[in-house]
């Protein structure tokens, strides 16, 4: 479990995160969301290990991760948005820097890596964009690491490969692991994260499931005005509007509605979810 | 402790460090080493294209050559096998592997100061050593012309190791500056090896000038004393002492500067 007590960090006299306090536990895919600029990236690296926590405390299993024990960091894998192309195969690689994670398992980067369509024998500075960010991620599951933090994982990837990380995500990833995956793309993600983060400049809007969200938001994708919607956007075919769950009823959590919804009244949503 | 130092994962790790290394260096090494063939042959083209005949190597362009190899492969291996541990994408990857900053601070040093600089070494020499045996107008080998014995009195009357020792701050200072400085890495640490230098050189006139109380009078009296009463083993073996003593102390520190930018480096 990772706890995280009123973190603050800031760029120079840029404050980026300030007083975040949010717990992340075992066997959930989160997926963090949030405008550009907000720090997302910077609490993933924080979260890793990769900076060290100005304000406040990450707690990750009882280790602060900036200590960066082999023992902690063989137990996570952070995949930034931005990768570095190696002068050696995707396979030579997996070989080589896959031994220092104790679970890793070079058959199964294989397996996925085949998923992906992608060449393993080929040199990963020779690699396209996608084919990259597929060898890392092939690479991030066959560690089988107990956290995993993905930052944009579905940037550069074609459409069929989007589907394909889907399923590797939902079929390679253990059931006790935490996966924390920032992204921009909502939709590629819609149906495997599942509690959603959105955060704001030095806030937690909001951390809940879906099914706390769809117990206290209503998603509504009929083609009727409700004049009581907190958002509303017309879409081909009719509206899709969220609102208060007056009744009760259950509804599909559109991501990207809900995400506007909770900029537009933040106060709102955060006193609507406060447990 | 295991979090600390494991010997099964450092042999992991420094396979994997020589591995990342032959990567990002070993054409260029490669090249290096093989450097006597390349400067030969274009010093034979030139001489038939001028001459008509190829004539005799010289031995001081082949001792130049080589001081040249050296000093390039000092100020570009470092730069080239660790310099790219300050951006973000190779470091970040590179943090997070997981072994000791210990370890890899220790198969960082090991692969700069030790392995790569024999394993290049021993080519050039080698390749030299080939063309002398082949070619009758290449002078006689490096390797022959070194007389062992007479080196390793040399290096134990002037101080120890001084040699090695230079080598290994050397070296170390250059790890050090691929890991802190950005940009302009071999520049800037060729700059800031010369300002320590200085400062130093500084030190050490303000210690001989009686500033910890030497010889009040100063230096020239601290010289009479010492020549009237000249005992060369004494001088020698107290040169010894000191140069020692100052070489691990610089190794000491290098080493424990590159182990904390090492543990503190943030991406």
């Amino acid at each position: 479990m990772i706890t995280i007590s009123n973190l603050g960090f800031s760029y120079g006299s840029k404050t980026v995160l300030r007083n975040i306090s949010l717990n992340l536990e075992q066997g959930k895919i989160y997926g963090l969301l949030g405008e550009n600029g907000v720090g997302k990236t910077t609490l993933l690296t924080l979260l890793a290990g990769l900076k060290k926590v100005q304000e406040g405390s990450i707690m990750t299993d009882g280790e602060c991760p900036y200590s960066r024990k082999p023992s902690f960091l063989g137990n996570q894998f952070f995949l930034p948005d931005d990768i570095y192309p190696y002068n050696s195969t995707a396979a030579d690689y997996a070989k080589v820097t896959g031994q220092f994670w104790p679970e890793f398992s070079y058959e199964k980067f294989l397996e996925i890596m085949k998923e992906f369509e992608t060449d393993p024998s080929m040199k990963m500075n020779k690699m396209s964009t996608g084919q990259l960010k597929k060898a890392y991620i092939s690479f991030a599951l066959a560690c089988n690491t107990r956290y995993l933090f993905l930052d944009e994982p579905t940037n550069g990837l074609d459409i069929p490969s989007k589907t394909q990380f889907r399923k590797a995500i939902t079929r390679y990833t253990s059931e006790d692991s935490t996966i924390v995956i920032s992204t921009h793309q909502v939709r590629d993600l819609e149906n495997i994260i599942d509690p959603i983060i959105i955060l704001d400049s030095q806030d937690v809007l909001l951390n809940a499931s879906l099914e706390e969200i769809s117990q206290k938001l209503y998603f509504d994708y009929g083609n009727m005005i409700d004049p009581g919607a907190l958002y509303s956007e017309q879409l081909p075919g009719g509206f899709i509007q969220v609102a208060p769950n007056a009744s009760g009823e259950e509804s599909k959590v559109n991501i990207e509605a809900l995400f506007n919804t909770v900029y537009r009244h933040k106060e709102l949503i955060k006193e609507l979810f406060k447990k | 402790m295991k979090d600390i130092f494991d010997f099964k994962r450092f042999g992991k790790y420094f396979v994997y460090d020589l591995n990342n290394a032959k990567n990002s260096y070993g054409i260029s090494g490669l090249i290096t080493a093989l450097s006597p063939i390349v400067m030969f042959t274009v010093f034979c083209v030139i001489g038939f294209l001028k001459q008509g005949h190829a004539g005799n190597y010289p031995d001081m362009l082949q001792v130049a050559a080589t001081m040249i190899v050296v000093i390039s492969m000092i100020t570009s291996f470092t730069a080239k096998a660790y310099g790219n541990l300050t951006e973000k994408r190779f470091g970040s990857d590179w943090i997070l592997v997981p072994a000791s900053g210990l370890e890899k601070t220790l198969s960082m040093i090991l692969t700069s100061c030790l392995v790569v600089p024999l394993i290049l070494g021993s080519i050039y020499l080698a390749t030299d050593w080939l063309l002398s045996v082949l070619f009758n107008n290449y002078p006689s080998s490096l390797i022959g012309s070194l007389s062992l014995k007479e080196t390793t009195d040399d290096i134990s009357f002037y101080g120890g190791n001084a040699v090695l020792a230079s080598w290994w701050q050397t070296m170390m200072a250059f790890v050090l500056g691929a890991i802190y400085f950005k940009k302009a890495k071999a520049g800037k640490t060729i700059l800031a090896i010369f300002g320590v230098t200085v400062l130093l050189a500084m030190a050490a006139g303000f210690i001989i000038n009686g500033g910890i109380g030497i010889e009040s009078a100063g230096f020239e009296a601290f010289l009479k004393r010492i020549t009237e009463n000249f005992d060369a083993e004494k001088a020698a073996r107290l040169i010894n002492v000191a140069m020692n003593t100052f070489n691990i102390v610089i190794i000491a520190i290098l080493g424990g500067l590159t182990y904390l930018r090492v543990k503190t480096i943030k991406h």
